[in-house]
């Protein structure tokens, strides 16, 4: 009850924002400023955006008597990440016309386009819902978009499995109709009955919710770092059902010790679409009622999870259900990387792994690739997935046209692109981070081109170029590029100074520690060459460099 | 086409009947002397009528001061920063003054002589062959060549008509287009010295150029702020700036230049419970922003309603942080803006007046006093247009009676400082 008394700001905002839709309106008429109404900005992320600001340009503004240089950041619900070639040539086209022009692949399977002003917000989602595309529920405190392993030569049944994460993005939608009303004028509700949400009620989550599921033996997705995980069990080329884990979340915040990342607990194992989608469904319920609704950093479900206990949660779960979940069946990951290159499927269709540098589709000095995704887009001839390490894949290519797809992606320079890449480089990512991001406190997806050059020749010191190792860096420990489960991490903590974490595995099944704190770059590459020294004189077969940091007792888990 | 004007008043006024007192007198811009002249021979000419003259129609007597002594005052520079963003296709600058005991009223302008850029004279004065320091004599006054060239005459794109007098002194063909002296001087050389001293006398003098002040006395003691917007055009396929806005535009910190007060009785606020709507796009920003203040700062009662306009939101809303601080104390009760550029159309001012018809017709029926800052064509003679058609539709007045309503807000509660 006390925890009533105190509710955060966001949960009175929720509470009394009408089915999420506050004052945006009268926000949007605000002619006065590019910005809108300081609680709407929490109500828009549940539409599907963040208000954001160019931090480069802060002082240099405020010297010229001009506000901050506010635009909006817009992510697509597009549950396992895929497009077909119409839909891509209308993202391509609403980027060009609206946004910064970069369509950025997020590390959850999804595109955001950035720098949308306020008076093309409108313009954005109306025409993105021409072409059958929407926003909603991709931020804010509610279920975000689904992830799925993204490669379908990962499994003959990956068809099978992939259908869920559509499914589970709708059974977890809100009802609410605001998002129609507002953003494409749709005609208002009478009957508000019809918005009741029994789900997420007038509160919606204490805090954001990810779900993805794994298709062993890859991890592509991160699967323990989201509240709630399912992995595929195949058994005989069968999908027998799905391990559930809960918990995951890779957020913290420094100096607060109340805080920590944290990789979902395995809890079960469910055979049945019907009772999957009913465990997902009252683990959420469970979140909804018992999680944190007073301070926004113990609010996710892992901090639920911890207070009450897994038995309790598994109880709490069966009682909610009426069944208990069968004991999590075997399976193993081994790889969380892409497959980049041409790969086949069971069923004989063709695949490409496009890498693309921290998600940032564009035409640079280097490759044309947003121009040649536009042609290739343009033949029809190829599917767009998105992989969680903020890759793309052109996909779903018949025999007959794989010839063609080929000649446009050497035309265009982007086989040569993809392949003239170090897998150091293809294995890493960076989060958005400055200048857009609120919370970054440094760099990320600007500096780690730069820094992974400068591995890259450490590596060859040590004839060690061609290991896998997962590198991440995020601009704050939020944790959007999930450097907290990377065999090397990256955490700003300072303008150009990073906590350096050893330790992780290469599969996402262990997290890593700080080895040392708050450094800059000199001090990182003079940290990592005796290390990379070590590891390429003194690494058992097979070892991989986050096992052999903890072997090493470099760090300790 | 030289004073055309003034030749068909008096052509007009000779045809109606009428009969000169004293002949027509033309002036160049260096005016002073010879309209002084010319009004003193005027009231001369009056006073020997005046037996005949009714009382009612006696001229006033005369002030001890001369007309031309506008009082000038030396403010120095305490900043000067372009208020556009990146992206703009403007540059307009804030200058802040240090201009301790200078009195003014909102509404005001200033008046600035721009010096004549440094490199330029310091050419001349090489082509001319005499060191700087070296007298010359301008209207009976005794300068040194280097002042004389940087403050008291216009050396840059002369006139066809100084052309056509320097060819008369070097008795050459010159084309005559608009020119600059150094232009003259390497390709039409004097014979010397001697032969500039007539050159001289046939430079323009240097006219000031009027500034609306953008503070207020009230809100910014011992200060004056300034909205200048650095003028860009094109001269014979080369990109020039104008001298004045771009002598301002470039001042540093703590320079020091020359002006004097230009006072603007015809503008000026009403008292403090009256409603005002300010209709200020562009530059024209400079006498709202020193009107709100003014407002702001006494604490005056009566409603504010600003109209900007300009390009683009996000690079050229001028003033915005204070516009938006304004805005959230209540200072203004209502903002309208226009950035032509942002939408797929262009839209302007007046047509956010046309929008705000009701309203705005509301506000003059409650006795709101309007105001328009700007620019002269087509911002103002638009802005007219709307007005007229705004009280046209919200009135139900005849067309005649809506005109008739239009000319008494005109004579009563309507100015514009526009140029």
């Amino acid at each position: 009850m006390s925890e009533k008394a105190n509710l955060s700001q966001i949960e009175k905002i929720k509470q009394a924002s009408d089915g999420l839709r506050g004052t945006i309106k009268e926000s949007l008429q605000d002619e006065i400023t590019g910005a809108i109404r300081e609680d709407d900005q929490a109500l828009i992320k549940f539409h599907g955006m963040y208000q954001q600001d160019d931090r480069d340009r802060r002082e240099e503004r405020a010297a010229k008597k001009l506000e901050r240089l506010y635009s909006f950041m817009i992510r697509l619900r597009l549950p396992g990440g895929f497009l077909s070639p119409e839909k891509w040539i209308a993202v391509h086209d609403v980027a060009g016309e609206h946004s910064t022009g970069v369509i950025k692949i997020t590390s959850r399977q999804t595109v955001q386009l950035h720098g949308i002003i306020k008076s093309h917000i409108k313009p954005t989602i109306k025409d993105f819902n021409e072409a059958k595309l929407d926003s909603i529920a991709t931020c804010g405190d509610i279920n975000r978009n689904v992830l799925c392993s993204s490669h379908p030569a990962q499994s003959p049944i990956h068809a099978e499995i992939f259908a869920y994460a559509d499914k589970i993005s709708n059974l977890l939608m809100p009802k609410t109709k605001a998002y129609y009303e507002i953003w494409l004028d749709e005609e208002q509700l009478i009957d508000k009955k019809d918005e009741e949400d029994p789900l997420y009620q007038d509160r919606y989550l204490p805090r954001k919710f990810k779900i993805a599921i794994a298709i062993p033996p890859d991890n592509d997705v991160d699967v323990f770092a989201n509240d709630l995980g399912l992995i595929a069990i195949i058994e005989n080329g069968k999908l027998k059902g799905f391990n559930i884990a809960i918990g995951g979340g890779l957020s913290s915040t420094h100096g607060n010790p109340e805080t920590y990342p944290r990789l979902g607990t395995i809890i079960g194992f469910a055979d049945s679409e019907e009772k999957i989608f009913k465990a997902i469904y009252e683990i959420i319920t469970i979140q909804r009622d018992y999680g944190n609704r007073s301070d926004r950093k113990q609010a996710r479900l892992k901090y639920t999870l911890d207070k009450y206990g897994v038995a309790w949660y598994t109880q709490e779960l069966e009682k909610r259900t009426g069944f208990a979940l069968e004991p999590a069946k075997p399976y193993s990951f081994t790889n969380r990387g892409d497959l980049f290159g041409w790969q086949q499927n069971e069923q004989g269709q063709w695949y490409y792994t496009v890498f693309v540098e921290n998600g940032r589709v564009l035409d640079n000095e280097k490759v044309a690739l947003k121009t040649g995704l536009l042609e290739i887009a343009k033949t029809g001839k190829a599917n767009f997935r998105f992989t969680c390490n903020q890759n793309l894949i052109l996909g779903d290519i018949d025999e007959k046209d794989k010839n063609t797809v080929n000649g446009l992606l050497e035309k265009f320079g982007i086989i040569k692109h993809t392949e003239g890449q170090s897998l150091i480089r293809k294995n890493s990512m960076a989060c958005v981070a400055l200048p857009t991001c609120p919370l970054a406190l440094t760099e990320a997806q600007r500096y780690l081109p730069s820094l992974i050059d400068k591995i890259e020749v450490l590596l060859d010191k040590y004839s060690i170029k061609d290991d896998g190792m997962i590198i991440r860096m995020t601009g704050c420990p939020n944790g959007c590029a999930r450097s907290t489960a990377a065999e090397i991490g990256f955490i700003g903590t300072a303008p150009g100074r990073y906590n350096l974490q050893l330790g992780g595995d290469r599969i996402g099944e262990r997290l890593n520690k700080i080895y040392r704190e708050n450094i800059n770059e000199t001090e990182i590459l003079d940290s990592l060459d005796p290390l990379f020294k070590s590891y390429s004189a003194e690494r058992l077969a097979g070892e991989t460099f986050g096992d052999f940091a903890l072997r090493q007792k470099w760090v300790t888990p | 086409m030289f004073c055309k004007t003034g030749e068909d008043v008096d052509a007009q006024l000779q045809k109606l009947g009428g009969t000169p007192v004293i002949p027509i007198q033309k002036c160049d811009v260096d005016y002073e002397s010879d309209a002084e002249a010319w009004f003193a021979k005027v009231i001369q000419t009056l006073n020997q009528e005046e037996a005949a003259t009714p009382a009612a129609l006696k001229p006033l007597p005369q002030t001890a001061a001369k007309t031309n002594t506008k009082k000038v005052y030396r403010g120095s520079v305490l900043s000067n920063l372009n208020l556009n963003d990146k992206g703009s296709h403007k540059e307009i600058y804030h200058i802040e003054l240090a201009a301790e005991g200078v009195g003014y009223l909102p509404g005001d302008s200033i008046g600035v002589v721009p010096e004549n850029p440094l490199a330029v004279i310091q050419i001349i004065i090489k082509e001319l062959g005499v060191p700087g320091n070296t007298s010359i004599t301008y209207k009976d006054i005794d300068y040194t060549l280097s002042d004389f060239l940087q403050k008291k005459v216009a050396v840059q794109y002369l006139h066809e008509r100084v052309v056509k007098k320097y060819a008369a002194i070097v008795q050459k063909e010159i084309p005559e287009n608009k020119t600059d002296l150094l232009n003259l001087l390497q390709h039409f050389p004097l014979t010397g010295f001697e032969q500039f001293k007539e050159v001289a006398n046939i430079l323009p003098a240097q006219s000031p150029r009027i500034y609306t002040i953008a503070s207020s006395p009230s809100a910014h003691d011992g200060e004056i702020h300034l909205t200048v917007e650095k003028d860009a055009f094109i001269v014979n396929g080369e990109k020039k700036t104008g001298l004045c806005s771009g002598y301002l535009s470039g001042i540093g910190e703590s320079a020091e230049f020359e002006f004097f007060v230009q006072k603007n009785k015809r503008f000026k606020l009403p008292a403090a419970d009256k409603d005002v709507l300010l209709i200020a796009p562009g530059t024209g920003i400079a006498a709202a922003r020193s009107f709100i203040s003014e407002r702001d700062a006494i604490g005056a009662t009566g409603k504010n309603w600003l109209f900007f306009g300009e390009e683009n939101f996000t690079a050229d809303f001028l003033y915005q942080t204070e516009i938006q601080n304004w805005f959230e104390t209540g200072v203004l009760t209502k903002v309208s803006l226009a950035f032509r550029k942002d939408g797929p159309e262009e839209s302007f001012i007046w047509d956010k007046i046309k929008q705000n018809g009701k309203e705005i017709y509301d506000w003059i029926q409650s006795g709101a006093y309007l105001y328009v800052s700007g620019e002269k064509a087509p911002m103002s003679v638009e802005v007219e247009k709307a007005l007229q058609q705004v009280i046209a539709t919200h009135s139900g007045l005849s067309a005649e009676a809506a005109q008739t309503y239009w000319e008494q807000l005109k004579e009563e509660r309507y100015s514009k400082d526009v140029y």
